[in-house]
């Protein structure tokens, strides 16, 4: 297909969060001529009956099965509750309780931990896709396999690698067998190797989504660039340096945010299911907190407490995870 | 490829020993991916016995007496029926309910569009921990725990922001001139939008319903929670009490694991390709 000379429509405001506006390509289809589409009319007479209907079921459910809940979720963070009784209302008791327990900053240091592991898990799906870039023979497979984790679910994830790292597993076995015998260990019961190699199992779990979003990013960096790049003499770390990188930088911050948000939202089923949280506390996160205040203690006026606190945290970090690239200009 | 591309490309690729590297590091990665599938299949063909003396090697008496025993005396054959029943309507639900409200919000300037759209997006950075009481409270209030549909009802409403902020995203996407061409012709906003927007963002939606089918299938917490007794139990959670019930022997598990995995495994592989434009339209625009 040929590809018409490089024609950017008229900067429309793009309102895609996390991306910032980009130039919008004109659709292959258009002649380059093509007038600016509007991008949104202001509603017509006889349109206003369909607005209402298409939006309706939408935020029917929305205000029943998520508003309703999260507004009932916050004031049962400031009530007492134990799921029989009526709830009493104690104000800030629940957040002094939970800011007093040693469980809860074990628990907040280990999200902290894996929000440390975060540039690991953006890194490397941008490395990998910098790999592919250059279209080695395969790269399609390629692309495919690294996709399969994300396929799986935390129950397959976890009961897969328990096996596989138990003490009598085939890890362990193999290292027996070509002698490295002092090697093997309980490597998910020992306090330091749990968390690292969790986040070796998260990582694996995820690259490949982000694999593929670099990818698509890659593919449209300007490609006029990188060649005057490699004619004026730069090498190949040079381009990827001064061009590649700095033009997938919205990319990279979306990614990360949305890394981040993950830390705090989607870890605890493969966590559960791999170690549930031990061994001891060492890879006790805030979700289980949650779960244990509410079924095991029956204190669901602490639990939701907790996750309020953890709904700011994230929100909090987000957003600085947000701005802190916006102005990190070299 | 255009001869732009091809230059940059073979420019940009590492010669010699890098190359090498690159290559062995490709494939150790991608071996590793695919390893759980061998390993999981292999095991789930071995009879207990077999397995204590053969950990790793490749089945040397094939049986299918596993997948048998899990699907018949262990449930499995339930759990997958629920789940299928859970899942297909949800997704049939959420591209119901989140196609219309994209177009809308594509399309259509009104009051409230902006705060919608942060409501949205908000929507989607809370964990499921949050909400997961008040959500069982709610459930429990309709009336609707143990009911299949009030899993339903639950995976849509939450699932409702991040679709409807996707199909927003691919219905801009679509020029308006075709549509105010649609209605110069006469027809109505229904049968524009059904007609002939719908099928432009095709791609979009079958990738959001792939996402979405694989995602619901192997969800845990929410079905754990609002499904608690047997009879009405989705795989995941079948899985997970199964190994935490009695020392449940690996060929078996590995048999179910198998069951489990296998209809993500198959939407991803046949709708692979719109997944795959779905995300790079997604993340250039």
């Amino acid at each position: 297909m040929v590809k018409a000379p490089q024609q950017h429509a008229p900067r429309t405001a793009s309102m895609h969060p996390g991306l910032g506006g980009r130039p919008v390509r004109q659709r292959e289809t258009l002649p380059a001529g093509a007038r600016t589409r509007s991008k949104y009319t202001r509603l017509q007479r006889h349109e206003w009956p369909y607005a209402v209907m298409f939006l309706a079921p939408a935020v029917i459910l929305f205000v029943t099965f998520e508003l309703i809940p999260i507004v009932q979720g916050v004031k049962l963070a400031f009530s007492s509750w134990d799921g029989f009784n009526a709830p009493v209302f104690v104000g800030l008791k629940n957040f002094g309780t939970i800011l007093h327990d040693p469980v809860f900053y074990t628990a907040l240091k280990n999200n902290l931990v894996f929000l440390a592991a975060t540039p690991l898990w953006v890194v490397f799906p941008l490395i990998i896709a910098l790999l592919l870039q250059s279209r080695p023979r395969g790269w399609r497979v390629y692309r495919f396999l690294f996709m399969l984790p994300t396929v799986l679910s935390a129950v397959f994830t976890g009961i897969y690698f328990k096996t596989l790292l138990s003490y009598d597993g085939p890890v362990n076995q193999v290292l027996r067998d070509i002698g490295l015998g002092n090697f093997a260990r309980g490597w998910l019961v020992e306090p330091n190797a749990v968390l690292i190699i969790l986040i070796g199992i998260i990582m694996w779990s995820t690259f490949g989504v982000g694999t593929l979003v670099f990818m698509a990013a890659l593919s449209n960096v300007d490609v006029e660039l990188q060649e005057a790049a490699l004619i004026d003499g730069a090498s190949k770390i040079q381009v990827h340096r001064y061009v590649t990188i700095p033009s997938v930088r919205p990319t990279m911050q979306f990614w990360t945010v949305n890394v981040v948000i993950v830390t705090f939202t989607s870890l605890f089923p493969l966590i559960y299911v791999i170690t549930g949280g031990g061994p001891g506390y060492s890879t006790y996160i805030l979700e289980f907190s949650v779960y244990e205040s509410a079924f095991s203690a029956g204190k669901f006026g602490v639990a939701s407490a907790t996750g309020v606190i953890m709904f700011v945290l994230v929100f909090i970090i987000a957003i600085a995870v947000f701005f802190g690239f916006k102005h990190r200009e070299d | 490829m255009s001869a732009d591309s091809s230059y940059r490309e073979k420019a940009l690729a590492p010669r010699g020993i890098p190359a090498i590297m690159t290559k062995i590091f490709l494939v150790i990665v991608a071996l590793s991916t695919l390893y759980p599938f061998i390993f999981l299949t292999s095991t789930a063909l071995k009879s207990r016995d077999e397995y204590a003396s053969n950990v790793l090697g490749p089945p040397e008496h094939l049986t299918t007496a596993n997948f048998d025993y899990v699907w018949n005396e262990l449930g499995v054959g339930l759990y997958v029926q629920n789940t299928a029943i859970v899942v297909l309507a949800s997704v049939a639900l959420i591209l119901g309910v989140a196609c219309p409200a994209g177009f809308a919000l594509a399309r259509f300037r009104f009051p409230l569009r902006q705060a919608l759209l942060i409501t949205l997006v908000s929507a989607m950075m809370i964990p499921v921990a949050v909400i997961l009481i008040p959500e069982f409270q709610q459930v429990v209030n309709l009336g609707l725990l143990d009911k299949r549909v009030g899993l339903v009802l639950v995976y849509t409403s939450l699932n409702t922001p991040f679709a409807v902020f996707l199909m927003t995203a691919f219905f801009r996407g679509v020029d308006n001139n075709i549509v105010e061409a649609a209605y110069l012709d006469g027809a109505s906003v229904l049968r524009t939008f059904l007609s002939i927007v719908v099928p432009l963002v095709r791609s979009g939606i079958l990738t959001l319903a792939t996402l979405t089918f694989i995602s619901l299938w192997n969800e845990f917490l929410l079905s754990l929670l609002l499904l608690p007794s047997e009879s009405q139990r989705t795989l995941t959670v079948g899985l997970a009490k199964l190994t935490s019930q009695y020392k449940i022997d690996i060929t078996l598990l590995a048999a179910g694991l198998m069951v489990a995995a296998l209809p993500p495994l198959i939407a991803f592989i046949v709708f692979q390709r719109f997944i795959v434009s779905g995300l790079s339209e997604g993340a250039t625009k």
